[in-house]
């Protein structure tokens, strides 16, 4: 083998035929695209018809974990989900932590695509070499948890990995995750539903190779640098967990409230880190080979907390919360908590809960929920319309209602599961001026006017509103790691988070292309790494030299990529848009009167358009494609 | 002059309440005497509204300053051997 630590070896399978095959990639694929993103959007750009139905037999359904995964490299338990999105349309590219994509690549394949549509029910057990499609009659309809065990005892191994459809996929729900190890998600596009469609309920795997970095030496010195310098340079991670900073964002009108109108949301501090570590948080959980552990863990049963002033709830002695789907992360607590007034960390929890157990993107959920509490707010939504169904914010009863309804599919359910775009369009009456999603994916927790840049990240990311995909401005409007990063290619000082530059669009250019390499080698961005180590790490994974330029090419390639799919599906500059409610200002709080301009955004949009080598129009020329070798490769069959 | 420092989150291990700066005519300059952790990425308020590093500061002013997300150490590490 030519690139170290991958296999040469792609699996497929066809679910209509049960046809198995292996397909091995030139060496080409594995130097330019590294795996993930961009080996998912240059599979689907080269075997998906143009104009495929998401839901059809044709889409195809991609897991791809990166050079990364397999090596123990902290950071790399991780692995990526692909396919045409049902929710927007465009391409589809999530990540997920965990150990699944560790156990995969180390079962001997580089990437799985699944083809086709099952007449029934089926699963897939992959261990090592051997691949067999299974029944799964007896796993569909069940909870997320239950599935696992069952495959588990059924298969007599208990160090195999699952990756699965909950219920939502089952039900086509267009908001639906992919959900492996219990509690983590390949969030957000809706592949969950792309995985129900093809009838395929799991994908179980147990992997006994090793997979060897070429440079040992040097790989093992960035495991033992991070070792030694997470506990400050992830301290934020492993201490508190992404919850740490929703208080303080909402002291800058930076919490969505209400479906992203009001500037403060008064109960933060009942949702926040402050509230989640004094009452229900009962321990922290990691994923393969990472000591951060910056995930939650949480359980009640209705006890009382004392010791946590700013404990609410309103649903004691109706829920209690299971440990094994893990606990609220910052982004659910926004969607289920501030975005749709509630105020509520039990209703919150349970909501995550889940979202882990029947399989639901909780960002869109919530926000999904959040649209419908504001259209029945201001008429636009009637008893007759929703069969009784009037959610009101701040309830939290109604927000985990609307969640089981939209899961389920049951009554106005049915129109819930469709996200908030198609609901607009369902209601009519002007409700689609009260929509916060772009491409048809409700925004995440982050607010475009005090993160600019990261409003103009919302408007082109290729999946639709994203926020991992993209730059968080506040990491640069003062020194530190984030400057210090680019600074090693692209010299900058501390910019305004509220404002739209050329420099800040150059600034963006070369962050949001350091992510999207991070989503093809695959390593979890909360990490501290900077360019020159992951390219040193990718380096000493293949044997192949990369420096800092080379793995931001890599993150370009995706996009590119991602573009050129997107394009042929239709999409267009006039697609690379934000909402309005996120672009006029507050009337108060510390954000009163910053806006976004159409002007600003316009200008900002082209500016990164040039830095791509794109046409005014958005459409990748055949110049850069060439500099970036990707004609070539996809002239290769 | 005189601008009151106020720090929130992890930020109160470099901060004392109280804190107040007589000559600090931006707030980066203002930032840049606290010394603060090279890492430490911040949000800043000035009498409560959005503000950035060339903001200007008067006598009288508040510097709010809170960190991008929260820190602190809690645990010891291990490297894991490739």
């Amino acid at each position: 083998m030519s690139v170290g630590a991958t296999w040469g070896k792609i699996l497929h399978v066809d679910l209509t035929t049960s046809k198995i095959w292996t397909e091995n990639p030139p060496d080409e694929i594995y130097l330019k695209l590294v795996g993930g993103r961009a080996l998912e959007a240059y599979l689907l750009l080269r075997d998906l018809p143009v104009g495929a139905d998401p839901l059809g037999p044709e889409n195809l359904l991609i897991f791809a974990p990166g050079v990364f995964q397999g090596t123990n490299l902290p950071g790399a338990g991780r692995h990526s989900v692909g396919g045409k999105s049902p929710l927007t349309g465009a391409i589809g590219s999530a990540e997920a932590g965990g150990w699944w994509g560790h156990e995969f690549k180390r079962s001997g394949w580089d990437a799985l695509v699944v083809h086709g549509q099952a007449k029934s029910p089926v699963y897939l057990w992959i261990h090592n070499d051997k691949v067999e499609i299974r029944p799964a009659d007896h796993l569909w309809g069940h909870d997320v948890a239950e599935v696992e065990d069952a495959i588990r005892s059924e298969l007599k191994d208990e160090k195999l990995r699952v990756s699965q459809c909950g219920i939502a996929g089952e039900n086509l729900v267009l908001v639906a995750n992919v959900i492996n190890d219990y509690s983590r998600a390949a969030g957000r596009n809706g592949l969950g539903a792309v995985m129900g469609s093809k009838k395929l309920k799991a994908v179980a795997v147990r992997g006994t190779k090793n997979v060897l970095p070429t440079d040992r030496k040097s790989a093992t010195a960035l495991a033992k640098w991070l070792g030694d310098n997470y506990k400050t340079l992830a301290a934020w991670a492993h201490d508190k967990g992404t919850p740490g900073g929703l208080v303080g964002l909402n002291e800058n009108s930076a919490l969505p409230t209400r479906n992203f109108q009001d500037p403060d949301f008064p109960d933060a501090m009942s949702i926040g880190w402050e509230t989640l570590h004094t009452s229900v948080l009962i321990g922290r959980d990691t994923c393969q080979a990472c000591p951060i552990e910056c995930k939650q863990v949480v359980s009640y049963d209705g006890q009382d907390y004392p010791d946590s002033p700013a404990f609410k709830t309103q649903v004691k002695g109706e829920v209690t919360l299971n440990k094994v789907y893990g606990g609220p992360e910052y982004e659910t607590l926004g969607a289920f908590g501030s975005s749709c007034g509630v105020n509520d960390i039990v209703a919150v929890s349970k909501a995550n809960e889940w979202t882990a157990q029947w399989g639901l993107d909780p960002i869109s959920t919530g926000m999904t929920i959040a649209f419908v509490m504001e259209c029945v707010d201001r008429g636009l939504l009637t008893a007759e319309m929703t069969g009784g169904y009037l959610p009101k914010w701040g309830s939290s009863k109604d927000m985990l209602e609307g969640v089981d309804m939209l899961a389920h599919r049951r009554g106005f359910g049915d129109i819930m599961a469709l996200g908030s775009k198609r609901i607009a369009a369902w209601i009519g009456n002007g409700a689609e001026q009260y929509l916060v999603e772009v491409k048809g994916q409700e925004l995440p927790m982050h607010e475009p006017r005090l993160k600019a840049a990261l409003g103009v990240g919302y408007a082109v990311a290729p999946v639709g509103a994203d926020h991992m995909m993209n730059i968080h401005d506040t990491g640069y409007s003062s020194p530190g790691r984030g400057l210090d990063r680019v600074n090693t290619v692209y010299k900058v000082g501390p910019m305004p988070s509220t404002k739209l530059s050329d420099e800040k669009m150059n600034l963006f250019y070369h962050e949001v292309n350091w992510q999207h390499f991070q989503d093809c080698a695959i390593c979890c961005m909360f990490y501290p790494y900077d360019y020159k180590q992951l390219a040193g790490a990718l380096s000493a994974m293949t044997g192949h030299e990369y420096d800092a330029q080379d793995i931001l090419d890599v993150g370009e390639r995706a996009q590119q990529l991602c573009r050129l799919f997107n394009n042929r599906e239709g999409f267009t500059e006039k697609d690379d848009r934000l909402p309005k409610r996120v672009m006029q200002a507050f009337k108060s709080g510390p954000l009163e009167g910053v806006e976004i301009t159409e002007k600003a955004l316009h200008d900002a949009r082209q500016t990164w358009y040039g830095l791509m080598g794109w046409t005014p129009e958005g459409v990748p020329t055949k110049e850069r494609l060439d500099q970036l070798g990707l004609t070539e490769l996809l002239e290769t069959k | 002059m005189s601008v009151l420092i106020e720090a929130t989150g992890s930020l109160r291990q470099y901060i004392p309440e109280n804190t107040r700066l007589e000559a600090a005519p931006t707030v980066g300059q203002a930032i840049a005497q606290l010394q603060l952790p090279p890492d430490v990425a911040l949000m800043m308020l000035v009498n409560r509204k959005a503000a950035d590093w060339t903001t200007e500061l008067h006598d009288g002013d508040v510097l709010r300053l809170m960190p991008t997300i929260g820190g602190g150490a809690r645990h010891a590490g291990r490297a894991a051997n490739l």
